[in-house]
């Protein structure tokens, strides 16, 4: 049989495909017809819920051959009708890398991974020495072969996901938000991997909210909406319909929206107080002195850590992943102890160790990255209160906390739902209302927006400015997205290798680029666009709109 | 847990192919079957000690869980030793002797049979206990000298079914990730001022549910996401391919020589003797 890769330039073609999931009323996709011409890189782009991910499992027969739905249409790889076809028998020809690179590794060295796929399909030990050498060559894991996958950091499992489709050398590669779990550095890597491939003439499909990272690499752009594509053409024209994009949440890179500043000035937007209102309280909320830490594989995460965080501010804590960051704020909510003697940390101008763990948590608490750690109620209602219960509020006060924390989440309408169902973005407000609840003065969030579409992570951020101009908490951020650190934070730090590299007010930190380089951070592009642009007071321009007004609406 | 991890260093038992550890494995488990005395097991177990101390195992972190799981074995051994008085248990030693009393719980018409501390249940529990140290020893050495890797290269060569192979390779893969999410779950509801009251031993289960349903939720989570990556990347094809076979050294081939020869000799004066029975 001749090799279908060879016999057309449409690559992809899905037919009016409607698909609904297993137990589901509603269709996840409805009536989708798209076609991707070889060598295409598309760019799949909208909110969460809009179908993406469903439409990129439909590409490589996992829908329906593994998820259950009813499907109606016909997707076709070449000349394979997925529904007529394994899995395995399309994984030659599409390769799917997912968000999560940890759960995509099965085997236990890099090279035995890379080298699964060939396997399954029964290559020749000769044939799949030879893949794997071109899988590891492309995606720069060359002298890594024999690292165990778990010693990897998270861009280096996101390159070893895809060698490990790559080593089935098919012609197109889909993944679903490679970039949304990535430090700068792993995008950075990843991004490489992608123009890589790009010059080999792979067929891209892409779906990611990374759109500043992403867009120029594009031909094309489809955009969705509640299961169906709303706009499918070229980046060029994508970029005109802003209006669109900003509708569906989705990111517009400040390079683009300089050209339209027009229309994005015309655009209605809520009235933020962090446009005018900066305030610190006096003294600090935490102070730390020389703080160590050792862990157990004699991996040293902190070398003398001494800084002091002000009380009442938002504070960005930034750096790669393994620089220190959340070894650190886990000392700050009493989760670690440091390993050297000497070490000290002030919570609230108090010694740390004087507080009872009970009287600490209500002082200064933390927010988990993933919210499916903490959630285990069957209820939202039962989640919030499970922390008051367990302090030993009583019931009125309960009550009365409980009504508080649902206005201002704006949970009321989900109150009876089990939260475990709920999307992302309110899983995520589920759990830091819970903590919040507990009403600690000072609020730890490790990376509240990964896994969230841009929409999302705004609304979470806005939540937590809330909290700290007119609750006047503390409030501590982890984050990999200098766009929210120049929108929302007033101090932030720079963590590198367990120590700080830089602190300070986010228009003097992002000013030293190239200390910055060090810890593989780049000022936020609005920022730079900025200071190109000879703008004088930085410390006004936070988000898109504000550089749009200061160039065209007036100002300086 | 300690005692099963593996630790990568440059020992003469690294370096032996996982064949003739598992061989090794294998000869030391048919002696341990068929031995019942303590006595001519010492030799044995002292042997596993010296190997131990060869490949310089973390004595501190094993003694700690070594004790513990001892203890536990002897205490129920010593409880089965209760009811080990009857004649027919013993062949080679004088049943006066095995049947001498030093505590009686219970007479010989007692509804579950005699219960009694005797010289022979003490023979018995000292036999039981030696034998499952030794081969818990002895499995922890083979886990300790042999990387998770060579174990999958090992279950290839044995021709173990692929599907039954992947399990065993996830589950060596996602076992520290889940004990590190289990740790974050402990912590993340600490700070929700979780804790455990044994003031009511019932409620105990339901006190552990903060901790069970993220952890279980993130299992069937990633046991989804395994099978729908490993389905992507052609898994389910029916064939798989071996991609390294596993060569033995002269070194292999001396180390089982040797093991041979101790197992031929065990097994010899078993069978000449009757050596190893109670």
């Amino acid at each position: 049989m001749e090799d279908p890769a060879t016999m057309a330039n449409t690559v992809l073609e899905i037919d009016s495909v409607t698909f609904t999931y297993w137990g589901s009323d509603e269709p996840a996709l409805k009536d989708i017809s798209l076609s991707i011409k070889e060598g295409e890189f598309v760019v799949v782009l909208g909110p969460t819920g809009a179908g993406k991910t469903t439409l990129l499992m439909l590409l490589n027969g996992l829908i329906p051959n593994i998820v259950p739905g009813e499907l109606k249409g016909s997707v076709k790889v070449y000349d394979l009708d997925t529904k007529k076809h394994q899995v395995y028998e399309i994984a030659k020809y599409v390769g799917l890398v997912f968000e999560d690179p940890d759960s995509q590794i099965v085997s236990l060295t890099v090279e035995d991974d890379v080298a699964f796929g060939p396997c399954c399909m029964g290559y020749s030990p000769e044939e799949i020495d030879r893949r794997v050498e071109y899988a590891l060559s492309v995606t720069r894991l060359k002298g890594l072969e024999k690292r165990t996958t778990f010693t990897l950091s998270g861009g280096q499992k996101q390159s070893l996901a895809i060698a490990s489709v790559l080593s089935l050398l098919p012609s197109i590669i889909v993944l679903d938000e490679p970039l949304s779990m990535l430090d700068p550095i792993g995008k950075k890597m990843v991004i490489s991997i992608l123009k890589e491939l790009t010059k080999e003439g792979k067929t891209i499909i892409m779906a990611e909210q990374n759109t500043d990272l992403i867009l120029d690499m594009a031909d094309r752009i489809v955009m969705m909406n509640e299961g169906r594509i709303v706009f499918d053409g070229s980046k060029e024209d994508a970029v005109k319909n802003i209006g669109l994009m900003n509708e569906l949440g989705i990111k517009i890179p400040a390079r683009y929206i300089l050209g339209n500043c027009s229309i994005f000035l015309g655009m209605e937007e809520d009235e933020k107080p962090y446009l005018s209102t900066r305030v610190s309280g006096d003294g600090y909320a935490v102070e730390t002195i020389d703080l160590v830490h050792e862990y157990e594989n004699e991996v040293v995460a902190l070398r003398g850590v001494t800084t002091k965080i002000p009380r009442g501010s938002m504070t960005a804590i930034i750096g790669q992943n393994g620089s220190g960051k959340t070894t650190f704020a886990k000392h700050l909510c009493g989760l670690l102890k440091p390993t050297k003697e000497e070490s000290k940390i002030y919570v609230d101008e108090k010694p740390i160790n004087e507080y009872p763990m009970r009287e600490l948590i209500q002082k200064i608490n933390y927010v988990f990255q993933n919210p499916d750690d903490q959630i285990f109620s069957d209820t939202v209602k039962q989640e919030i209160e499970y922390g008051l219960k367990n302090l030993g509020y009583p019931e009125d006060r309960r009550n009365k906390l409980l009504s508080d924390i649902l206005d201002l989440f704006g949970l009321g309408e989900y109150i009876d739902m089990n939260p475990k169902f709920l999307r992302r973005g309110l899983r995520c407000k589920v759990a830091i209302a819970s903590i919040v609840a507990m009403n600690p003065d000072i609020l730890i969030v490790d990376e509240p927006t990964t896994g969230l579409d841009y929409k999302e992570s705004l609304e979470i951020m806005d939540l937590l400015l809330k909290l700290n101009r007119e609750e006047n908490k503390t409030i501590i951020f982890i984050t990999h997205d200098m766009d929210l650190v120049l929108r929302y934070a007033d101090n932030v730090i720079v963590f590198n290798e367990g120590r700080i590299l830089l602190e300070g007010a986010p228009k003097d930190v992002f000013r030293e680029t190239e200390i910055l380089k060090e810890a593989w951070i780049d000022p936020p592009e609005i920022f730079q666009i900025a200071v190109e642009q000879g703008i004088r007071d930085l410390e006004n321009i936070r988000t898109p709109q504000d550089l749009c007004r200061r160039m065209y609406g007036g100002g300086e | 847990m300690v005692l099963l991890e593996y630790k990568d260093k440059d020992t003469f038992l690294h370096r032996l192919s996982p064949i003739t550890k598992f061989i090794w494995l294998t000869l030391t488990g048919i002696v341990l079957s068929i031995y019942m005395h303590p006595l001519p097991l010492l030799p044995l177990f002292i042997l596993t000690l010296a190997l131990l101390y060869a490949v310089g195992v973390p004595w501190r972190g094993w003694l700690n869980q070594l004790i513990i799981v001892i203890l536990i074995g002897s205490l129920s051994f010593f409880f089965i030793g209760l009811w080990v008085n009857r004649p027919d248990m013993f062949v080679k030693t004088p049943y006066e002797l095995a049947n001498q009393t030093f505590i009686e719980l219970a007479p010989q018409d007692f509804v579950l049979g005699r219960i009694a501390v005797t010289y022979g249940g003490l023979l018995y529990t000292a036999g039981q206990s030696l034998r499952s140290t030794t081969l818990l020893l002895t499995i922890s050495l083979f886990v300790f000298t042999t990387s998770p890797t060579e174990i999958i290269s090992l279950l290839q060569q044995l021709r173990v079914p692929h599907k039954l192979m992947f399990v065993i390779m996830v589950a060596y893969r996602f076992f520290p990730e889940v004990f590190r999410k289990l740790s974050t779950v402990i912590s993340a509801q600490k700070l929700r001022g979780w804790e455990v009251k044994v003031s009511n031993p019932l409620s105990i289960p339901r006190q552990y549910f903060p901790l069970a349903v993220p952890l279980l939720s993130e299992a069937i989570r990633l046991s989804d996401r395994v099978t729908i990556s490993a389905e992507s990347r052609g898994f389910g094809s029916g064939v798989f391919t071996i991609r390294r076979r596993l060569q033995l050294s002269s070194s292999d081939y001396i180390f089982i020589g040797i093991w041979i020869v101790i197992t031929s000799v065990y097994i010899g004066l078993f069978l000449l003797y009757g050596l190893g029975l109670l």
